[in-house]
């Protein structure tokens, strides 16, 4: 059989399927990249401590039209309106505001397509020169052969389908959003690829920030706990895969309906304790009372480093009846 | 209910036993459809309409998108058990008339801009009618909106007042709607105080409808701290909002 070389980020041609076996053994070497290894540093520090002291007070819920506070020659973020030198809510949630900006942290609302966002995508579409993706959204992705491929395809001469097809799972970046918002994703990005087997979930994208935590602290604590790998797009989707997925599913819709609480992480730790299959935490300081500093910084996979075998992750759930049957 | 002779106002009380510038009991819910991205209940006395909110969503047929904002579809529709008699299901010309100007009331409050070619759905159901139904949906649909995360300017909140027997009154209920020499619909968005709505059927002097917008305005103000207080206590079990903003700003990727 003959099979081209296969490329980080890239993905299996399906004339693959009836290989397994092969495939697995490289998607085990290929491990995925976790998506947040790479940004998974806590945000910034500079002046943050005094930028929270500068916070306004009022924290409370505001609902649509709702007084925040004087502009003062602040930016203006997501869901406020100014009239005049006062800025008001435009959607239900919690307002933000410091030094620099004045935003909302919206309670509800469907998943916009915003330019970079790491999003997870089902095929609905195959065209002639790209793919239609399913975004979780208002907008439909699309995403061309160039963008989704790494070596060239002559559309003329190729069935696309066999990079993709419809139903396939993705992770993607959004590479492009016009100003009445059409859509493109692309695949050239760090962590982009086909998501074979698994599941997909849903959950409400306002509560994605929470799902992944400060730094990743929350994603990675379930990834650790469940040994599952998992997935998380911004657009609201997430795709897990590994044996305690049951588990790993009922935590995240736990954060989902509670998002609003506070002493998640401890709960969810908690929730989590004693699965078989845990990934051994690397730090000896990594207990479940401290669950948030004891997350053990993710293996960030060097170029170099591709294909080594990283002894502490579990093999990734191998579940043939979730593979795509066709 | 329909047409009656008998006498609206007796001792100086409405029928019901109200005075004339004194609304019905209103209670107000939200998340009253499960699957609903958004809906509200509301009552006003025996009226009730519960409405559920989809979206931004895709809008198909295409024809009808808009390159260049979302649009907004408003269904009103009466329960066929609403009323004391059957009410033909369906479409009719009333609910195709309150569809519209309901929809009218919400458009100058709603970003619809932000969301070019979508919908935003919204549906409203009479359950009980028994006078200013439309007001009563709108109250609802308002609310529904927010808890849907339409962006929006304010909230709308919508009374309606009229005259019966000669007397101005506010809030009114099926036989004073029957019965009455003029009804007017208000909706207006409280915080900026601009109307979104004004309906009128029958005969007011200048004066009577200006006297009537003042106490339609005072209403729809207590409406607003209503709704207010309806959707902000639904989340007085999570007042914990630090937890949100400390997530918030580990949000990465």
């Amino acid at each position: 059989m003959m099979r081209r070389p296969i490329r980080r980020g890239g993905f299996r041609g399906r004339d693959m399927g009836g290989d397994r076996m092969g495939g697995r053994d490289r998607f085990e070497n290929e491990r995925p990249r976790e998506e947040h290894d790479e940004h998974s540093e806590q945000p910034a520090s500079d002046g943050g401590e005094a930028a929270e002291l500068h916070e306004h007070a009022h924290r409370s819920i505001v609902i649509p039209g709702e007084y925040i506070d004087d502009k003062k020659g602040r930016k203006l973020g997501d869901d406020v309106y100014e009239e005049g030198e006062k800025v008001f809510a435009k959607v239900m949630g919690i307002p933000v505001a410091n030094e620099n900006e004045i935003k909302i942290i919206p309670m509800s609302g469907v998943y916009i397509p915003n330019i970079s966002d790491n999003v997870i995508g089902v095929i609905t579409e195959v065209g002639i020169s790209g793919w239609t993706v399913d975004i979780n959204s208002p907008y439909i992705a699309f995403m061309p052969v160039a963008d989704g491929v790494d070596e060239f395809v002559d559309t003329n001469r190729t069935d696309i389908s066999r990079f993709f097809d419809v139903g396939d799972a993705l992770s993607c970046k959004i590479s492009k959003v016009t100003k009445n918002k059409t859509t493109r994703v692309s695949m050239r990005a760090m962590g982009a690829r086909k998501l074979l087997g698994g599941s997909l979930m849903k959950v409400k994208p306002v509560k994605i920030p929470r799902i992944i935590g400060k730094g990743g602290s929350m994603i990675n604590m379930i990834k650790q706990r469940t040994g599952c790998v998992i997935y998380v797009g911004k657009n609201g989707v997430i795709w897990l895969r590994g044996d305690n997925k049951a588990e790993a599913i009922e935590a995240i819709l736990t954060i989902e309906r509670e998002s609003h609480t506070s002493g998640l992480t401890d709960k969810i730790s908690r929730m989590l304790e004693g699965l078989p299959g845990a990934v051994q935490p690397a730090a000896p300081t990594a207990q479940a009372t401290a669950p948030v500093e004891a997350v053990p910084e993710p293996v960030v996979q060097d170029e170099e480093a591709e294909g080594e075998e990283h002894v502490e992750r579990p093999k990734p759930g191998w579940e043939p009846e979730n593979f795509p049957q066709r | 209910m329909g047409k009656t002779n008998d006498n609206l106002i007796v001792d100086g009380k409405r029928l019901d036993g109200r005075a004339f510038y004194e609304m019905r009991p209103i209670t107000m819910r939200i998340n009253a459809v499960e699957n609903a991205d958004g809906s509200a209940q509301v009552a006003f006395g025996n009226t009730e309409a519960i409405v559920a909110v989809y979206g931004p969503r895709k809008l198909f047929p295409r024809f009808l998108q808009e390159n260049d904002r979302g649009i907004m579809r408003y269904r009103y529709n009466m329960a066929p058990f609403s009323c004391t008699d059957r009410i033909r299901p369906g479409n009719s010309r009333r609910g195709i008339e309150i569809s519209k100007t309901s929809r009218l009331a919400f458009e100058p409050a709603a970003f619809l801009d932000d969301f070019p070619t979508t919908v935003v759905d919204v549906f409203t159901e009479i359950l009980q009618a028994d006078g200013s139904t439309r007001v009563t949906g709108i109250n609802a649909a308002s609310m529904a909106m927010a808890v849907a995360g339409v962006p929006m300017r304010d909230l709308v909140a919508a009374c309606s007042v009229g005259k019966i027997q000669g007397q101005l009154i506010v809030d009114l209920n099926g036989i004073e709607d029957n019965n009455s020499e003029a009804d007017v619909a208000v909706a207006m968005m409280p915080t900026k105080d601009r109307l979104t709505l004004l309906q009128m059927d029958g005969v007011l002097t200048k004066d009577e409808l200006f006297t009537l917008l003042d106490k339609a305005r005072e209403n729809c103000m207590r409406i607003y701290d209503m709704q207010k207080a309806a959707i902000k206590n639904s989340f007085k079990q999570n007042p914990d909002a630090e937890a949100a903003v400390e997530a918030d700003k580990g949000e990465m990727q």
